[in-house]
């Protein structure tokens, strides 16, 4: 639980950075970073009152989609340019979202799992292979 | 017994707004109720100073037209809630009295009603065999409220031990009618009924311990459960700007959390907001029932535009009726909004009495009073064994956003969970505005709290 307020506060350290010295001003990885807590922001933090599935998370269901986000903060992503950080990133937490929508562990749901894992696999850095 | 004595009578002689100074011929008791006897309507009041031989009271409604020398009379009684079955799914006033059973659009002034119905039978049957032992809080009967285990108890009032002398068989019965009849060690007999009353200023004690909370309390809404969880028993407050979400996060967590029962004290608030949530409650369903979530919740309502003097009531009826049905074994959760509109109560009254101001002119004990109203909640053994729990969640609306006012402060001191309310995030659309940095839980640091979960999400 502290690393994911930990993740949030590197996020926001980021995004001060970038509202200083400009989004071109800054390196790579604070790009990354800030990306990384808008995904807890959008996935984890961020329901859908509206939705009967998003409104009430299950406790069992919070702790896998947790698990699931750290996972996308652990991986190491290589991208040539930080404008291809935003669009990328907007990919993971739009699947994500429909998979909050989705009920827990149905069809759509792992639908949307494998959705993510293609989408990380696509600038996930292999290290050591 | 009391009845016997005479009761006291006295005479206004002075008129401060709602606070009136009564000379009395007889003793009176420090929060003792009297009712003023105004032309044919009475004014519930209560006594809160007694010096240079007057009695100050508040009176619980206006007192315009008041005059010096109207007759006043004293009950011998405090501040009293009614506890019985029927409590669920209504909305009571300040006091308790029944507000969907006041006639006309506009409260009268001095129009009391009764807080249950005497009228309504209920399906009982006994839980307490004849002989047992029992004592203050033991259960002896039960009812089906609405879905809920209504427990018969022993009235909280009675103290040392009892035995049980004849039990009604299970059957239908008024709440007012005899369900059992218990004994004490010199033999008197003591017919119990389904109802009691008790003081809403005292606290029910009929528990054996009362431990440190630390089973999770899911409420669905992934910003606290996952990064700052309240337990069941514990005690959280959120401080919000107007417009931040305060009260859509309020029935969010009443509509999904883990709770039994959900009482709702509505206290200073907007009429209109309360009306929303008259109108907005029985539409709610309860995820987990299918049924209205309103068959196990009860509003206590006291809005900004009726009087004072029931407003700092009114949290205490709401968390006395939530101690009532935590000694049942269930697992309440008592919401209150706003706080601060109670503090502003217990300001206008300290004012009116002359007392020294304290920060920003709220009564000097004011952390006193909040540390002691946030004490009542929690999680509890009773005396049987099984457990109930009363959950706390403080609205607080401090004044221009200012986090370093007293009742934001002394609150913070008492409550172990801080959701931080973020305009920021409430602009950006980013729902539920729990700031996530600032927020905390000290739960966290609780080694129990820390097991529990291991265990928990283990056996899932």
């Amino acid at each position: 639980m502290s690393l994911l307020k930990n993740i949030l506060l590197r996020g926001k350290e980021a995004y001060e950075q970038m509202n200083i010295l400009g989004d071109d001003g800054i390196p790579l990885d604070y790009h990354i970073n800030y990306w990384k807590s808008e995904v807890v922001d959008f996935v984890i933090l961020q329901q859908d009152a509206f939705d009967k599935i998003d409104a009430s998370t299950p406790i069992e269901r919070q702790k896998e989609l947790v698990d699931k986000v750290l996972e996308i903060y652990h991986t190491e992503f290589h991208f040539e340019s930080f404008e291809e950080v935003n669009p990328y990133f907007k990919r993971i937490i739009n699947a994500f979202k429909q998979m909050n929508y989705s009920h827990f562990r149905s069809e759509q749901y792992k639908k949307y799992e494998s959705e993510i894992a293609s989408i990380v696999a696509e600038r996930k850095v292999n290290n050591g292979n | 017994m009391k009845d016997e004595k005479k009761l006291t009578k006295g005479k206004v002689v002075g008129i401060v707004a709602n606070l009136v100074m009564v000379e009395v011929d007889g003793p009176v008791a420090q929060n003792e109720i009297c009712y003023i006897q105004l032309g044919s309507t009475q004014l519930m009041s209560e006594v809160i100073k007694f010096a240079n031989g007057k009695a100050y009271i508040q009176v619980f409604e206006s007192t315009r037209g008041l005059k010096i020398g109207t007759e006043v009379h004293f009950t011998q009684a405090m501040l009293e809630v009614t506890l019985g079955p029927g409590i669920l799914s209504r909305n009571y006033d300040g006091l308790q009295h029944d507000l969907d059973r006041m006639e006309g659009v506009f409260l009268k002034r001095g129009d009391y009603t009764p807080a249950l119905d005497s009228e309504k039978i209920w399906d009982y049957f006994p839980l307490a065999n004849e002989g047992d032992e029992v004592e203050a809080g033991s259960w002896i009967g039960q009812v089906d409220e609405n879905g809920q285990p209504h427990k018969i108890m022993v009235p909280f009032k009675l103290t040392g031990e009892y035995r049980v002398k004849k039990m009604m068989p299970a059957g239908q019965y008024k709440i007012n009618d005899t369900v059992a009849i218990i004994v004490n060690e010199q033999g008197d007999e003591i017919p119990v009924t389904m109802v009691q009353k008790w003081p809403v200023k005292i606290p029910i004690r009929a528990y054996r311990e009362k431990p440190r909370p630390f089973k999770l309390l899911e409420t669905g809404v992934r910003t606290i459960d996952t990064l700052n969880p309240i337990v069941e028993g514990g005690t959280g407050f959120i401080p919000g700007p107007f417009g931040s979400g305060k009260t859509v996060l309020q029935h969010a967590i009443s509509k999904q959390a883990e709770a039994d029962i959900v009482v709702v004290a509505a206290c200073g608030e907007r009429a209109n907001e309360v009306v929303e949530i008259f109108t907005e409650f029985p539409e709610l369903e309860d995820p987990r029932t299918g049924r209205k979530l309103m068959e196990r919740t009860t509003i206590i309502a006291n809005t900004s535009n009726m009087p004072v003097a029931a407003r700092e009531a009114s949290v205490y009826t709401a968390m006395t009726i939530a101690e009532y049905y935590r000694s049942m074994g269930l697992r309440v959760l008592l919401l209150a909004d706003s706080t601060s509109r109670w503090a502003q109560a217990l300001r206008e009254m300290s004012n009116r009495m002359e007392e020294l101001p304290g920060p920003d002119a709220f009564p000097m004990d004011l952390p006193a009073i909040i540390a002691g109203f946030y004490a009542r909640a929690g999680y509890v053994y009773l005396n049987n064994g099984k457990t109930g729990s009363i959950t706390f969640i403080g609205t607080v609306s401090p004044a221009g956003g200012n986090l370093k006012e007293p009742v934001t402060e002394s609150t913070k001191k008492v409550g172990r969970c801080f959701y931080a309310l973020s305009q920021q995030r409430a602009d950006s659309k980013r729902y539920p505005a729990i700031d996530p940095i600032d927020s905390y839980s000290k739960y966290l640091e609780y080694p129990e709290l820390q097991e529990y979960i291991v265990t928990r999400t283990d056996e899932k």
